[in-house]
């Protein structure tokens, strides 16, 4: 028990250390040299980034996790042709949200409100049940309202706020132009307030 | 002072700069608590996340694929092994004595379906073989 505890130590201080010295050109080259280790410390060091992009877009809690595991094998299988051009985040992040848009699309209980006819006209509906988290004025709630919002003003706000992207790199990521994340990001935002301010108000 | 608009207040938290309250109106004011506490939420990572053992996961379902794309890649060269293997028997009984070539031709084609049989008897024992492994 108490080996096992040392190893467990060991290993676990050594993962720390290279976690913390996380190189991408180093791990890209291992891993393409077939070593798992390193391909597993890089799901470690991206798996919250993927979770956030896939978390909003996607409803099913299974299949949120399914999707970031179907993420990383397509980042391994396209490792080869990364060739540093951009941040390695952003490449991943890219291929996290084209294959979640993927699934939206494939989906069957794809949302009329994920892609409404007009985006600059959306405005959220007046039922507003969730009355206890308004009184709680929670983060939770927030992500509540931002799930019923159209897809491309939920992933602009994931990217720019949990990502911590910048709108360049949004635009690189989702093809979306800079000018039109700012302006998502902007309006979704006027919108979140807006809705918050008017459901305290009730 | 000309009123901040909605958008000018996001550019001023966006880039954390926020002027001094001296310097805003009530309402300016107000304006900015509720796009800040707003930021502060959305800065907020969800509670429910990926399981710990993730990374874990991926990589030994990685490993499964891997496996099995290199599995089905040496049971299609043993099957072209075998097709290549008659063919070169064939090939060089032609060369040693024609009509013994043309004999082992026919006797191929009269027992196609066995040896047919016989391939896929062998690439399904590969298969099974290969299974066994990888559950072990």
């Amino acid at each position: 028990m108490q080996i096992f505890f040392f190893n467990f130590c060991n290993r676990w201080l050594a993962e720390t250390d290279y976690y913390n010295m996380f190189n991408e050109k180093e791990v890209v080259s291992s891993i393409l040299k077939g070593d798992f280790r390193a391909f597993e410390l890089l799901v470690k060091q991206y798996e919250k980034l993927v979770f956030f992009v896939v978390n909003r877009m996607v409803q099913h809690l299974q299949d949120k996790e399914d999707i970031c595991q179907e993420v990383f094998i397509k980042v391994h299988q396209s490792l080869s042709k990364f060739q540093f051009q951009s941040k390695l985040a952003t490449w991943i992040a890219r291929i996290a949200y084209l294959t979640a848009v993927d699934h939206v699309k494939k989906s069957k209980v794809a949302r009329q409100a994920d892609y409404p006819e007009n985006i600059d006209h959306y405005h959220f509906s007046e039922d507003s049940p969730e009355s206890e988290l308004v009184k709680k004025d929670t983060a939770a709630y927030v992500n509540l309202l931002i799930t019923q919002m159209p897809l491309q003003y939920r992933t602009v706000l994931t990217l720019y706020h949990l990502n911590e992207f910048t709108c360049p790199e949004i635009e690189q990521i989702t093809g979306i132009p800079e000018g039109t994340v700012k302006s998502h990001l902007f309006r979704a935002r006027k919108l979140l307030k807006e809705k918050i301010e008017r459901d305290l108000k009730n | 002072m000309k009123k901040l608009t909605d958008e000018q207040i996001q550019v001023l938290l966006d880039s954390d700069l926020k002027p001094s309250d001296d310097m805003l109106s009530a309402s300016e004011k107000q304006q900015m608590e509720s796009y800040q506490s707003l930021f502060q939420k959305l800065n907020t990572e969800p509670e429910q996340g990926l399981p710990f053992n993730f990374a874990s996961k991926v990589t030994g379902q990685l490993k499964i694929k891997l496996k099995r794309r290199s599995d089905i890649r040496f049971n299609l060269l043993a099957l072209l092994g075998i097709i290549a293997g008659l063919g070169m028997v064939y090939g060089i009984l032609t060369v040693v004595d024609f009509n013994s070539g043309n004999q082992f031709l026919l006797a191929m084609l009269k027992f196609k379906w066995l040896l047919i049989l016989g391939s896929f008897i062998l690439l399904g024992t590969l298969m099974f073989e290969q299974r066994v492994v990888e559950n072990n």
